[in-house]
């Protein structure tokens, strides 16, 4: 058969046009439609993630600094960041001081940890707080331990009276030895990511606040006070 | 009066017909181009708007962080906040532990005619209370302290575990062993 090419010359421009359209999807739309798509897969994500920087924003925006600088360093008394056994030793002493109490021993457990990093601390067995151990005898009156015991574990930095002993001999005055437990807790190790939202403080963890409030914190915890320590000249009268 | 004939007539008809036919692909053609340019020019726009946003809400992103960046501290002081709080909580309500004020303070007030030897109190509520009594009665009155309802508040069980008499003179050394409630 033959084929009269005027006979196709008015398939010409559809032609053209198919063959335009299909060129153009092919070349043109197809590679552009999987970046667009991309694009579009990307657009939501950052959407999302501005909408949570709002929210982080308007969160710290709305928080005010000097009122949690305040609540801040009261959790940090109670709870220091790493051990901090001068202020312990002190707190512990001064205590014991104006309750009458004398100090005859206090052994520090883990000794060998003291110095080290915060962060690296390890948590007891069945503890939720990292703790180190500090094992207390001191003489005096079952009402003058019952107040140190009381005091002690409503001062700041948070300490817990685990065992207590109390013996007498005959003469003298009761001697109680009694383990300390002194907590801390590191920083958290990073910040997290800008648009990592912030966790509110919930109302029970506002009532714990209150109840750490009313802590007394000692001032100038830090030097150690110069106080009797069990007998100074062992052999003096 | 003459009759035409027309020969072309049914060639004239399939010409109009094919005419038409490559008048409606012709037209066709263009329609699908208009249509196919108007999609192209759709998604162009959408591209051009996909970019724009993408932009505006990259700057937007990034002074966003910057201002998170500036209340860093703020930030810092609430979440080093929460965290204490949160594990404060959990400690607070996991801490049973015996109370020991409340147990010393019983103890002074009701073994006033007992020689306290040994009182040892651990946090799971185990009391060991070892003394020395002159009169039995002293003891029994201990003893009767430490059951009666006033007591009860503070301890689950009492059992007096030893009692002996004191070797080369009077008196007596007994040991209570006692479980507070924690």
């Amino acid at each position: 058969m033959k084929i009269n090419l005027k006979d196709l010359k008015p398939f010409l421009l559809p032609a053209l046009i198919v063959f335009l359209i299909l060129v153009v999807t092919a070349f043109v739309l197809k590679p552009r439609l999987e970046v667009v798509a991309k694009s579009r897969q990307q657009l939501v994500k950052d959407k999302k993630i501005l909408a949570e920087l709002t929210k982080k924003l308007t969160t710290l925006e709305g928080l005010a600094k000097v009122e949690f600088s305040e609540k801040t360093d009261i959790a940090l008394a109670v709870l220091p960041a790493e051990k901090d056994v001068p202020t312990n030793l002190a707190v512990i002493k001064n205590i014991a001081l104006n309750n009458g109490l004398i100090v005859s021993n206090i052994t520090i457990s883990e000794v060998g940890e003291i110095a080290t990093v915060s962060s690296e601390s390890k948590i007891k067995k069945d503890a939720l707080l990292p703790s180190f151990s500090l094992n207390v005898a001191l003489f005096g009156s079952l009402e003058m331990i019952k107040n140190f015991i009381s005091q002690i574990q409503s001062t700041a930095p948070l300490m817990e009276v685990r065992n207590v002993s109390l013996s007498q001999k005959k003469t003298e005055s009761p001697e109680t030895k009694m383990e300390i437990e002194a907590y801390f807790l590191p920083f958290p190790k990073t910040l997290g990511k800008p648009e990592q939202q912030l966790v509110a403080i919930t109302s029970g963890e506002e009532k714990i606040f209150n109840r750490i409030k009313e802590f007394t914190f000692l001032s100038n915890e830090k030097s150690l006070p110069n106080l009797p320590v069990g007998k100074e000249n062992l052999f003096s009268p | 009066m003459g009759q035409e004939i027309d020969f072309l007539r049914g060639t004239r008809g399939e010409r109009e017909k094919r005419l038409k036919f490559l008048r409606l692909i012709k037209t066709f053609s263009v329609l699908l181009l208009l249509a196919y340019c108007l999609i192209v020019a759709a998604f162009f726009s959408y591209s051009f708007y996909l970019t724009t946003t993408s932009k505006q809400i990259a700057r937007e992103t990034t002074i966003k962080k910057n201002k998170i960046e500036s209340l860093r501290e703020i930030e810092t002081l609430q979440i080093a906040l929460k965290q204490r709080l949160s594990n404060l909580s959990k400690f607070f309500d996991k801490q049973k532990t015996a109370d020991f004020p409340a147990l010393l303070d019983y103890f002074s007030r009701t073994t006033q005619n007992v020689t306290v030897r040994e009182l040892s109190l651990s946090p799971d509520g185990k009391i060991k209370f070892s003394g020395e009594v002159t009169e039995m009665t002293a003891l029994g009155e201990s003893l009767e302290n430490l059951t009666n309802e006033e007591a009860s508040q503070f301890f689950n069980s009492v059992v007096l575990s030893s009692l002996d008499k004191k070797e080369g003179g009077s008196g007596y050394l007994f040991t209570i062993l006692l479980e507070a409630k924690v």
